[in-house]
């Protein structure tokens, strides 16, 4: 008996902390409390639920079966996926370069005071990005129509009519018009993000590079691109976690078509898990999602690494 | 007594720190505890003491979204012990199957659903009622078989059909005329020429379209084709169940003939891009002759076509395959309704299926919402000219699309015959075939 006081004794001082102040302490996992059992029924238990999942077949009807790792040995197997995973990192690393590096130079060119429109340029670049994913992809779904879309009808229009394409139906296209539609979607969020973290630049540093003879370039890549690193992996580890996780406007735009050439993991766990004809795989789609998962967590602790890195 | 202590002290409408926390871990656990209860999850709505029965009713079927509260109403005036709960899911796109997935997973599927793709499935699981035990043959003998003939295994009838899905081509006779062809083509070649000739003689018209930017809409299109050349409409049954291999000549013939339709020019050059609002909008500005679609568009049409368009248009039938041939066409009711066989209110959603589907209240709700009947009794009250069209084609229904495992590779190979990745008939059948007979049919 003593030796279970004696135990829960040192869990209490372990969890609590010494007698003195252990009040406050108490109060303050009392608050965190319905925070932390909210996480864990609503995303710790599914999350631990489907990597459990991954390990099973099962219909959502028939009792579910234990596989083992029979469904990530599918996977090597399945050229279905193999696309996806190629698609899910093609899109992610276009994304991720295009939607770091120009936001930031366009946010640069803005704090330039680059012309009078900065403000309503902001605002204007800004504004797609309230808009939502299925919004914008049912937008563009009807801009980029082969034969009405107002695309293809503007082409002509000027002349350039050789330019006009399948956007959403040609293999070798609809990838570009994807990103392209992301990039619309994403970038004037980024710009401002970049804007606000160039504030936050102490201006006496620009003012030391001036007087050592730095010309506009150089106080960027000297001053600003440094200065900016934080700024900058929290908006690559927004994209790659963006990239990683695309699905809606995806969906809402050829559904991973046309023959899987925009299928990206997220539309293909949709696909094996509810869009499947005959019954469900949720065993599988489980799996897939446990990949993403991994991919999401794998670009978390590249923003960790590189945030260290870029303190020291 | 000094401020100091008041501020310690509360007062009996005050709270103390030490009843604030325990109210909060309270209520966290309350709130685990609520969550984690099988209450939390059971339905809002059940049979209780002196309650009326409950009959959750579930589609996606916006069609009649209009027709069935009134339908509902009445027949809970008729029955009073009976509260039919309409859920119309299809809000967002595609969320219907989640939501019926998820019922099934629980065991808990609505007394009355749409079972998408799912009745035999459900069906050999032992979740959907077989309903000609439930309801009788009799019950069963109005409809078309081309409406029923999906969801039958054996003795054995999973669900009934509610909305005929027919296939024809809506268009616009002014193009025809304008391109100076006479009357409908009759086959599938006599169409390619006459799409061409559109083409020609009415410059950036695109002819004849499909919406073929998904292989199960593919399917829809060449899966009648099949039936044509074997002129049998089990055909599909049998493959679907794994009875017939993929690479039986009706098959290889069907693929044939798309892929003539394909290299010739039947299609525009950006079919691929074409989902079915395109080709709709398409076919509403003039600038596509005709669309190869399903019964369920004329509703739609009706609210979204321009007047004059609406004063010409037309459906022809699914061409057919050789000169003089019968004109198979695709028709599977993909609009259906099963009945959960474990209900404890099973009685109930029967007796509301009886009333659903009695001659006047169906006939109403089909001709109201300019839907094709499924039953031969309700196809003679149809009035509307396209539907009682269409609905005359219905004794040559055949399937369409697929419930069995096959479903996702043969809609992938179909696709990837389209965009041409493959173009040889005999190497997408024995593909078909090598994915097929890798599934399991039990």
């Amino acid at each position: 008996m003593s030796q279970i006081q004696s135990l829960f004794g040192r869990l209490a001082s372990v969890l609590l902390g010494s007698p003195n102040g252990r009040q406050e302490r108490i109060a303050g996992l009392s608050m965190v409390l319905p925070a932390f059992i909210f996480f864990l029924l609503f995303i710790g238990i599914p999350i631990t639920q489907t990597v459990l999942l991954g390990f099973q077949k099962w219909n959502a009807i028939a009792p579910a079966e234990w596989v083992g790792i029979d469904n990530y040995v599918h996977m090597l197997d399945d050229n279905v996926f193999a696309r996806a995973l190629f698609v899910t990192f093609i899109l992610t690393a276009a994304l991720t370069i295009i939607l770091t590096v120009v936001p930031q130079i366009i946010a640069v060119l803005f704090n330039m005071g680059w012309g009078a429109f900065g403000t309503i340029g902001r605002t204007m670049m800004f504004m797609p990005s309230v808009i939502s994913w299925v919004v914008t992809g049912a937008l563009w779904r009807l801009i980029l129509d082969p034969n009405l879309g107002s695309l293809n009808r503007l082409l002509q229009g000027i002349g350039l009519a050789a330019l006009q394409q399948n956007w959403l139906g040609d293999r070798n296209v609809v990838l570009w018009s994807i990103s392209a539609v992301a990039i619309w979607q994403q970038f004037g969020l980024y710009v401002i993000i970049f804007f606000a973290g160039i504030q936050t630049i102490d201006g006496d540093l620009y003012e030391a590079a001036a007087i050592d003879g730095a010309n506009g370039f150089q106080r960027y890549l000297n001053v600003t691109v440094p200065m900016l690193r934080p700024v900058t992996l929290m908006v690559v580890t927004l994209n790659l976690l963006n990239g990683i996780k695309l699905f809606d406007v995806i969906y809402v735009m050829t559904q991973g078509g046309p023959v899987n050439a925009s299928q990206t993991l997220g539309t293909y766990v949709y696909r094996v898990a509810f869009a499947n004809p005959g019954l469900p795989d949720f065993g599988y789609g489980s799996a897939l999602s446990t990949i993403i998962l991994i991919l999401c967590i794998l670009a978390l602790f590249f923003q960790i690494w590189m945030t260290r890195r870029a303190k020291y | 007594m000094s401020s100091k202590s008041k501020s310690k002290r509360p007062g009996k409408n005050q709270l103390s720190r030490r009843d604030f926390l325990r109210l909060g871990v309270g209520g966290a656990a309350a709130v685990a505890a609520s969550a984690a209860s099988p209450v939390f999850s059971a339905p809002m709505l059940r049979q209780g003491n002196g309650n009326p029965a409950v009959v959750r009713f579930w589609s996606w079927y916006t069609d009649q979204e209009d027709q069935f509260p009134k339908v509902v109403a009445d027949f809970e005036a008729l029955n009073p012990n009976i509260k039919v709960d309409l859920q119309i899911i299809a809000e967002v796109e595609g969320a219907y199957l989640p939501a019926l997935l998820a019922a099934a997973a629980a065991n808990d599927l609505p007394e009355i659903y749409a079972p998408h793709v799912y009745s035999v499935e459900f069906g050999k699981q032992g979740l959907g009622a077989n309903l000609i035990e439930a309801l009788g043959a009799d019950f069963m003998e109005d409809f078309f078989p081309s409406a029923s003939s999906m969801f039958i295994v054996g003795d054995a009838q999973y669900a009934v059909g509610w909305m005929a899905q027919t296939m024809g081509f809506y268009y616009d006779p002014a193009f025809f005329e304008q391109a100076g062809i006479d009357g409908e083509p009759e086959t599938w070649d006599d169409m390619i020429v006459a799409s061409n000739q559109i083409k020609e003689r009415i410059p950036g018209n695109l002819g004849m379209m499909q919406e073929a930017n998904n292989g199960f809409s593919v399917n829809d299109l060449w899966f009648p084709m099949i039936t044509g050349f074997s002129d049998d409409p089990d055909t599909l049954k049998r493959l679907d169940e794994g009875q017939e291999d993929w690479t039986t000549q009706p098959v290889v013939d069907a693929l044939t003939l798309y892929r003539k339709t394909l290299d010739e020019g039947l299609w525009p050059a950006t079919q691929t891009g074409m989902s079915q609002v395109d080709c709709l909008n398409a076919l509403y500005v003039g600038q596509g002759a005709a669309f190869y679609s399903g019964s369920w568009n004329p509703g739609r049409i009706y609210k979204d076509a321009p007047p004059e368009l609406l004063e010409r248009l037309r459906v022809m039938k699914t061409p057919a395959v050789v000169e003089g041939g019968r004109h198979w066409t695709g028709n599977s009711a993909g609009a259906a309704f099963s009945v959960a066989n474990n209900s404890a209110n099973k009685e109930a959603a029967l007796e509301f299926m009886r009333y659903l589907y009695s001659p006047e209240v169906y006939s109403w709700v089909m001709s109201d919402s300019v839907s094709l009947p499924a039953t031969r009794s309700a196809a003679e009250e149809v009035t509307d000219p396209i539907i009682k069209t269409m609905a005359s084609w219905l004794p040559d229904g055949c399937r369409h699309w697929l419930t069995g495992p096959a479903g996702q590779i043969v809609a992938d190979t179909i696709m990837s015959f389209t965009v041409g990745d493959i173009t040889d008939p005999v190497e997408a059948a024995q593909i078909m075939h090598e994915g097929a007979s890798e599934l399991d049919y039990s």
